[in-house]
């Protein structure tokens, strides 16, 4: 895995998970960062070599779940796994996230061994 | 539900909220802060602290996150600028002795402790009543006597510094029906 994107609204967390992904030896040379799904897209548009994406749900102009929508209208489940990364645990909105393409989630408060666990399938 | 009949479901009082607190403090201190020492529960608190000598500590802010749904309210963690800063370290990773965050990093960190915290409580009680909304999580400055411990505040020595965690609820319609 070459290249990472971070969706979070919060600078802290964004940082908090590059440093997990060091912590749980994820072996990625990049990572990208953006503060919502908007920022998100533009970071996608302008870089397509991005491996995985990790995504907060709550988050504001466009909210995870409505990015997870966006991203999968032009790139497949299978091609670029999206992870949720949040706190809301509720389950009617990680089934949304899922039903819609998201491939997997890890809820907050989180491990390196949680993240490197939600992220084994897609290390290739 | 029909028009008129009454809900039967029996809404959570104060002390399932507590223990809710409680654990999510537990769950989210453990996995990501690190070491943190539950002083007193309840009223103990308030007696428990001078003997400790932390009865001069001062809380200067705070971190606020809102819950609206059935119940509406806010959970609290009010800290000293050490308390803070040890939250900062904590979810950051980084050395006990580091000196380079900004107030701004720390008080976000606050802020996404604070956010993890209630998302836990959410998740456990709030949402199975049918749905709830967390407000984006803000910080305030207080001047707060940790002396002033009252019933119901959770009280945690982290590894330098003491913060106080608090759920508040607010009477709805719901809740006092």
């Amino acid at each position: 895995m070459n290249k990472v994107l971070i969706v979070d609204d919060s600078a802290t967390m964004r940082k908090i998970i590059t440093r997990v992904l060091r912590q749980a030896e994820i072996p990625c040379n990049t990572v990208l960062e953006a503060g919502n799904g908007v920022e998100g897209l533009a970071k996608l548009a302008s870089d397509p070599d991005i491996d995985l994406i990790l995504s907060d749900i709550n988050m504001p102009e466009m909210n995870g779940v409505d990015f997870v929508k966006a991203v999968r209208t032009a790139h497949a489940k299978e091609k670029l796994p999206m992870i949720m990364v949040t706190t809301e645990g509720g389950e009617a909105m990680m089934k949304n996230a899922l039903d819609l393409g998201a491939n997997g989630y890890v809820t907050k408060p989180f491990t390196p061994e949680s993240i490197r666990a939600a992220l084994e399938a897609y290390l290739g | 539900m029909a028009d008129g009949a009454a809900d039967t479901r029996s809404l959570p009082g104060d002390d399932v909220l507590h223990a809710a607190l409680e654990h999510a403090v537990a769950e989210v201190f453990s996995t990501m802060v690190g070491k943190f020492e539950s002083l007193a529960v309840d009223a103990a608190v308030a007696a428990a602290l001078p003997a400790r000598g932390l009865s001069h500590v001062h809380f200067d802010r705070e971190a606020v996150v809102e819950y609206r749904g059935v119940l509406e309210g806010h959970v609290t963690i009010r800290c000293n600028a050490d308390g803070a800063l040890d939250i900062a370290r904590g979810l950051l990773m980084l050395d006990a002795g580091d000196t380079s965050l900004s107030i701004e990093e720390i008080n976000d960190a606050l802020k996404e402790c604070a956010n993890m915290v209630t998302g836990h409580v959410k998740t456990r009680v709030l949402d199975p009543l049918g749905g709830c909304q967390l407000s984006v999580p803000f910080v305030n400055s207080v001047a707060t006597s940790a002396a002033a411990a009252r019933d119901r505040m959770l009280l945690y020595k982290l590894q330098q510094g003491l913060i106080s965690v608090e759920i508040w609820r607010r009477e709805t319609a719901a809740s006092a029906a």
